[in-house]
């Protein structure tokens, strides 16, 4: 018996053993894994709640990091899954379907299909928020907006710039741009830059959590975030402004799809449907601050203007090359541990 | 006085060990070996192989070679601190009565009731930037600027080293309860110094369980995983936190399974080396 066989046959015995979602899951059952935090806040009152208000259906929720949840979905390919949903960054989304993990969805259940911004429609999933990682400084210390991202490598900045784990592709995409990177690949041109980075005392910070008690507490004046982290910041009262330097932002989009062994697909898809529903959409723009990528949602004009980006800005976005970096992502990450963190 | 033959019957009793065992310990461990000679595919998680490569990577690639250098340093510095400190502890409750030995060894044993992230967020508070250390610091007009104490290694040997404190601590007690406290004074009343009485009398009988403390404390210390990753950070990286990274954010568990593979047979070498060194001392001593 192969090893990985074997290593199969012991975790559904133990998912069986202990009556877990593996052991027999009916249509009234539906397993979603998202990241946690006011995420998941959000996902539970404006998606959860009003699918299982009907009785007809019983969500479980398995919180947990984008990493660990691909972790888990590569290492059940081939059983049974435990997941008949997940969320994921796009970049993450793109690495799970090109893993042939995921399921290329049937356009015609999505009811709200056609009033997704084209931008951010995918075969193999259904977006729910967008912003952009842009940079984020704090204006009592950083006195002058920052034009571009050379601000980081400033020795005026010297260990007050943090950087969030999980962003390595974009940090190392706007490294790339330090040595003249203007393309949306070649992000390896930033790796020298990212080092001295290190070597002026950069630190990496775990969660987001980790790295906003760093700016609350004045440990961090200067890091790469989403415009939507920035406004939940701002809107629990620590003072930071954001900007899209000349180089540009890297935009960012949270997904929901189906893996191909997921075993509650009718379920599945009634969940997907649940994303678009504009209350949902208008629940995470006021709630957590993220973009609706529905044409049609509701969301007052002051929140539009503090999570939103300008045409101009929108220009500015990067154009992600999701297989380049999918196909890049473990070599990077494996990099980032090595010599950034 | 049991003979040969219920000495097998009651050789059943260990039964439900032996399973429990075989299977949390052994069958993992089998699999975790096996593991180890894969092959890392993207997307696949390994595929069947027989191939070195694995161990090859970790101890040529300079950053696990820090990795696998740091690790030991570090246990074996945290197991020294927690032998420092304990060895003069275990002999203060030797000279306590019964009620305030009872007392101290409660004492003692409260941080272990305490869940381990509790007590490494406990550090953070007192090494952060901002944390005690460096408010009590600023106020008497020490520093200006906050020191950095978190992150170091400094700091990681502390967080570690007393937390196994009450190991070491316990562990020379029980063997010092059973050395007669007149050993000493009779070498004493027969004009040994004090410290050569402790030297060549007192701690040759409580050796063994010096050793076992520092061999409990270092394997403690090389299986870490939630203090290196507070305390440490990205700073002072130890061997527990990455098998965790490789195993759930790389997805190499092969490379994984060669790591754990690493950490189990060096605890394992060192306790054996520095049990079978203290066996032989004691044979050595016997033929004198």
């Amino acid at each position: 018996m192969k090893t990985r066989s074997l290593f199969g046959a012991l975790l559904s015995t133990a998912l069986a053993l202990a009556g877990g979602p593996a052991a027999a899951q009916d249509s009234s059952r539906l397993t979603v894994a998202n990241v946690g935090g006011t995420y998941n806040e959000v996902v539970q009152k404006s998606i959860v709640a009003p699918l299982q208000s009907g009785g007809k259906l019983s969500i479980t929720t398995d919180v947990g990091t984008h990493a660990v949840r691909l972790t888990k979905l590569v290492t059940e390919r081939g059983q049974p899954g435990t997941y008949d949903v997940v969320q994921f960054p796009d970049y993450f989304m793109h690495q799970a379907n090109a893993y042939g993990l995921m399921q290329n969805l049937d356009q015609s259940r999505i009811k709200r299909w056609g009033d997704v911004v084209p931008a951010f429609r995918r075969a193999y999933a259904v977006p729910h928020i967008f912003s952009a990682a842009v940079l984020v400084y704090d204006p009592a210390r950083v006195q002058e907006e920052p034009a571009s991202y050379a601000v980081f490598w400033d020795p005026k900045y010297k260990g007050r710039v943090g950087a969030l784990d999980f962003m390595y592709p974009q940090w190392l995409w706007m490294a790339s741009t330090q040595a003249g990177n203007t393309s949306n690949r070649d992000f390896d041109k930033g790796w020298e830059k990212l080092a001295a980075l290190k070597q002026a005392g950069l630190r990496v910070f775990p969660t987001q959590e980790a790295l906003d008690s760093a700016i609350k507490s004045g440990q961090v004046w200067l890091t790469m975030n989403y415009r939507a982290r920035a406004a939940q910041l701002e809107k629990a009262g620590i003072k930071i402004r954001t900007v899209v330097p000349k180089e540009g932002a890297y935009p960012v989009s949270f997904s929901f799809g189906i893996p191909k062994n997921a075993r509650n697909k009718e379920g599945a898809y009634a969940y997907l449907n649940q994303i678009l529903a504009p209350a949902a959409q208008k629940a995470a723009a006021e709630r957590i601050y993220y973009a609706p990528v529905v044409s049609d949602a509701q969301v007052s004009e002051e929140i539009e203007r503090t999570i939103g980006f300008t045409p101009e800005e929108v220009k500015r976005f990067i154009d992600v090359d999701f297989e380049y970096v999918a196909k890049s992502s473990p070599a990077w990450r494996q990099r980032w541990e090595e010599q950034v963190k | 006085m049991a003979t040969a033959g219920s000495a097998g019957r009651l050789g059943w009793l260990a039964a439900p060990t032996s399973l429990v065992l075989l299977l949390a310990f052994v069958t993992p461990m089998a699999l975790i070996l096996r593991y180890s000679a894969n092959e890392f595919v993207p997307g696949e998680l390994m595929r069947d192989a027989l191939t070195p490569a694995n161990y090859a990577r970790f101890f040529t690639e300079p950053f696990f070679q820090r990795l696998f250098v740091t690790t030991l340093l570090v246990s074996f510095a945290s197991a020294a601190l927690a032998l420092l400190a304990g060895l003069p502890t275990a002999f203060a409750l030797r000279r306590l009565s019964a009620r305030w030995r009872s007392l101290l060894i409660t004492l003692l044993l409260f941080p272990l009731l305490v869940v381990t992230v509790v007590r490494a967020a406990g550090w953070v508070a007192i090494f952060g930037d901002r944390g005690v250390l460096n408010s009590a610091l600023t106020a008497l007009g020490i520093v200006s600027e906050p020191l950095t104490f978190l992150y170091t290694p400094a700091a990681l040997v502390v967080a570690m080293g007393s937390a196994l404190l009450p190991y070491t601590v316990l562990s020379i007690d029980s063997v010092l309860q059973s050395v007669p406290q007149n050993l000493e004074e009779a070498a004493m009343d027969l004009g040994a110094p004090p410290y050569a009485a402790f030297w060549h009398v007192t701690l040759p009988l409580i050796l063994p369980g010096i050793v076992t403390g520092f061999v409990v404390s270092f394997i403690l210390s090389m299986d870490a995983y939630a203090t290196p990753l507070l305390i440490g950070g990205t700073n002072v990286r130890m061997m527990s936190p990455m098998i965790y990274v490789q195993v759930s954010e790389l997805q190499n568990w092969p490379f994984a399974s060669a790591i754990s593979v690493v950490l189990i047979t060096t605890s394992i070498l060192i306790s054996g080396f520095l049990t079978v060194s203290l066996n032989r001392r004691k044979w050595l001593a016997g033929q004198a």
